[in-house]
């Protein structure tokens, strides 16, 4: 029963850990938190979800979800970060507040603001039993995902050319800059691709809980923020490992101590990182 | 007796604005000295429920329990605000909103206080009361910023590290301004509460604590007058905008996505209050000065 | 208040860095340096560019922690302090690319530099009151040296140049300094304009201020300073009086190849 649990808190902290990536690949870049980034999730997730409801088969479902969120950052960033160059420091950060609003109540009036609840048929799983797990291809098929994403991103940002100029600019824009590397573009790289993963982890996470509310983005992007906060500010490593921990103690903490305080503690664990180790685990 | 000027529609109207105009002035305050608190609606819900189990359980008279509950704000706006005052503005939107969440769920799942029913019970509040303390807060406000205090912040807010090296001490500076903000959005609270006579934790979650930011940023972040205009506008838009209920919050958000882009001070902005009324801006006014 | 108030000629020098040094991760950018500053004199640190002078004050300002060594103000030492108590003790200082408060108006920027030298009630009395008066005197005074008298209305953005630079050295002296920090305070300036600076400089040395002057123009540097502390790559490599600086090989080698203004 106990290994049950992790199970579950490490889907679901992968989950955490894909939007937490998110928001580190942003803030490493532009050193700003992007508060729309749970709300593209959510958008992620409703499209994908949508898709679904029309039988298109789950391999297509997550390019899909992931191309739609990737636009969709692409336009937080020409709305709220790229007009804003020049503008207060803090201007970024509410317009993406401001965006978010925006996002939220479009979904609530397209899907409805109550949770949207997958079909039943639409993940014919068989179980496994593993020792003494029992183990969906449902999930496994949601940790093989996740994997392969953070892999994938990790891979990305460290062989591909358009990934080494993400780090560039991320650790020294002037520099980066007289190299050759068109900032610009970069930047609504870095957006492209974080979103992405919001998106695919928006799928992932209806196929985890089996449903899906428009508030569904900020709460979830909230926690992840709480993720990040542990992790590391900035850090992938940090984002993944921040994810996890927070997914396995959320659960631990519903299933066997106070289930109903578990919001509390963990943003009390957020509070006290900031006040205690603002780095985090792995930041700087 | 005589006729009644406005119904009580108008009157809850009325009401709402002003405790809208008291939450703008709350992130205001804080806004001055260039830290965004996107966790305003945790302070409020302190004032609230505190204030409420006051005059409810303990039958307090309604000032009392509104002050003690403001204060109560404060303390825990001291709390966050020290350590996270050390660190950059991304810390405190983080701080702040942690903190938000960490208060509504907190009396989510507090029972002696209603826990998820919500709070009954708190009587008294009157839009004459709101507007008393909207009154005082304006006025403190006001008084502050044409003081040399107010030049302190302006100062924090312009550029603190130039402040730090002409001897302000910023860090006092801004916990201040976090307890002026926290006392009033706890006041807010605690009329709030005793006006709808009905609290309960989703009153207080982050897209309320948004929403203040969002309409304050609209008014103009630079002068309180932004703030109450920003209030007021997000008060009385949606009895004028019926017709797109639903589409209420995406036009605020729209709105502000733009007006960040074109106009990103918001509407009103600094100098121009003095300029549409043509007043000399003075600081401190010298009886004798030639203007 | 500024413990420094008293210290005069006989309790040595006013600042004193002793073995200072700041480390960036691998960079050192200062490295042991020493020097002293006495009551009352215009010392001058110079140096090719990237030297490492403007770390120097900014580890004097406490605007950053100095890594190594340690600086004495009357006595005091500084390293470990916030830049806000470093000024209550008697240091002011200016930037090097002009750091004014961006909304603020002329007037605004000198009074809130009073508000160190003010006790707490007198910030907060109505306007009218006497003090308020008296203070707002001093400020609109020093602008008037300044020559900024008629632009006090004006917000520090919309300055020409030269008036930056004048409105950055007024703002400083309004707190009131035992010692001040000037960081290439002439740059841009012009021939009539450096001759009024010399002159300034030598009027506030006559009232009693210390200056620790960084200076690109080798002209204000020799014509203002009683001695010189010239560094280079972040180290002290030579210290003297302007003739013998000026004649020094070390400090022409270290020049050559970097025209000055």
């Amino acid at each position: 029963m106990f290994l049950q649990q992790c199970l579950n808190g490490v889907i679901l902290g992968s989950i955490y850990a894909l939007i937490a990536i998110g928001y580190n690949l942003v803030l490493g870049i532009l050193n700003m938190l992007n508060l729309a980034h749970g709300e593209v999730f959510m958008m992620g997730a409703f499209v994908g979800l949508s898709f679904a409801l029309w039988k298109m088969p789950l391999w297509a479902v997550f390019p899909t979800a992931m191309l739609f969120a990737g636009l969709l950052g692409i336009l937080v960033e020409r709305t709220c970060f790229a007009p804003l160059r020049k503008a207060h420091l803090l201007a970024p950060l509410v317009s993406t507040i401001a965006l978010g609003t925006v996002l939220q109540n479009t979904a609530t009036n397209i899907w409805g603001s109550y949770a949207r609840v997958f079909p039943r048929d639409y993940l014919t799983g068989t179980t496994f039993n593993l020792g003494p797990l029992v183990i969906s291809t449902t999930q496994i098929a949601i940790l093989v995902i996740a994997l392969l994403l953070m892999v994938g991103v990790h891979a990305f940002i460290h062989r591909t050319k358009v990934g080494l100029a993400m780090r560039a600019v991320a650790e020294d824009s002037d520099n980066s800059s007289l190299m050759g590397v068109n900032n610009k573009t970069i930047i609504v790289w870095t957006f492209f691709v974080s979103s992405a993963l919001a998106g695919a982890a928006g799928v992932l996470v209806f196929m985890v809980f089996g449903q899906l509310s428009p508030f569904t983005g900020g709460k979830l992007g909230l926690l992840a923020m709480v993720a990040m906060v542990i992790g590391g500010m900035g850090s992938m490593k940090g984002a993944m490992v921040g994810g996890l921990l927070l997914g396995v103690v959320q659960v631990m903490n519903s299933a066997y101590f106070m289930g109903s305080m578990t919001d509390i503690i963990l943003f009390g664990v957020m509070l006290l990182f900031i006040l205690l180790k603002p780095q985090g685990l792995f930041g700087n | 007796m005589g006729r009644k000027l406005l119904g009580y529609y108008e009157l809850t109207i009325l009401a709402f604005m002003g405790i809208n105009i008291l939450l703008g002035l709350s992130v205001y305050a804080i806004l001055a000295t260039n830290q965004l608190s996107v966790g305003n609606a945790g302070f409020m819900a302190i004032g609230a429920y505190i204030s409420s189990f006051l005059t409810v359980q303990l039958n307090w008279p309604l000032e009392g329990a509104l002050i003690v509950g403001a204060l109560a704000a404060v303390l825990a706006g001291v709390v966050i605000g020290i350590p996270s005052l050390r660190l950059s503005g991304i810390y405190v939107v983080l701080a702040t909103l942690g903190f938000g969440e960490m208060i509504r769920n907190f009396f989510n799942v507090y029972e002696p206080l209603g826990g998820p029913q919500g709070f009954r019970g708190a009587i008294g509040g009157t839009v004459g009361l709101i507007y008393f303390w909207v009154a005082i807060c304006v006025l403190f406000l006001w008084l502050l910023g044409r003081s040399r205090l107010g030049l302190s912040f302006d100062a924090v807010k312009d550029d603190e590290l130039v402040a730090r090296t002409i001897g302000l001490p910023v860090t006092k500076i801004k916990v201040g301004a976090f307890m002026i903000g926290s006392f009033i959005a706890g006041i807010a609270g605690g009329l709030y509460a005793h006006y709808v006579s009905y609290i309960e934790p989703p009153n207080f979650d982050f897209v309320h604590s948004t929403i203040i930011i969002l309409f304050v940023l609209l008014g103009g972040m630079e002068t309180l007058w932004g703030a109450i205009l920003g209030a007021a506008i997000f008060t009385i838009l949606p009895e004028v905008t019926r017709f797109m209920k639903e589409w209420r919050l995406a036009l605020y958000g729209a709105i502000l996505v733009a007006i960040m882009i074109l106009r990103p001070a918001g509407i009103i902005r600094k100098g121009d209050l003095k300029k549409w009324f043509r007043r000399k801006e003075t600081p401190v006014r010298l009886q004798g000065e030639k203007t | 208040m500024s413990g420094a108030a008293g210290w005069g000629k006989e309790n040595g020098a006013l600042l004193s860095l002793a073995g200072v040094g700041k480390r960036f991760g691998g960079l050192e950018a200062v490295k042991d340096v020493s020097l002293e500053v006495a009551a009352g004199r215009v010392h001058g640190l110079i140096g090719p560019n990237g030297a490492g002078k403007t770390t120097v004050f900014n580890l004097i300002s406490g605007v950053l922690p100095a890594t190594e060594g340690s600086m004495k103000f009357a006595g005091q030492e500084l390293n470990g302090l916030t830049p806000d108590r470093i000024n209550t003790l008697g240091i002011a200082r200016t930037f090097q690319n002009i750091r004014l408060f961006p909304t603020m108006t002329v007037l605004e920027s000198v009074i809130v530099a009073q508000n160190v030298r003010t006790s707490g009630w007198d910030m907060i009395v109505p306007f009218h009151a006497r003090k308020q008066r008296e203070m707002r005197g001093k400020a609109e005074e020093l602008l008037k040296v300044f020559h900024l008298g008629d632009k006090r209305h004006e917000r520090c953005s919309a300055l020409p140049y030269a008036d930056q630079r004048r409105l950055e050295i007024a703002r400083a002296l309004a707190t009131e300094p035992r010692l001040l920090l000037l960081d290439e305070p002439t740059a841009g300036m012009t021939a009539h304009e450096l001759e009024e600076f010399e002159e300034r400089v030598f009027l506030l040395g006559k009232q009693g201020l210390t200056i620790l002057l960084i200076e690109h123009n080798m002209n204000i540097a020799m014509s203002c300073c009683h001695r010189l502390t010239v560094l280079n790559y972040g180290q002290k490599i030579a210290e003297g009086t302007p003739e013998e600086i000026q004649a020094d090989p070390v400090v022409i080698e270290a020049y050559l190849g970097s025209p000055e203004e």
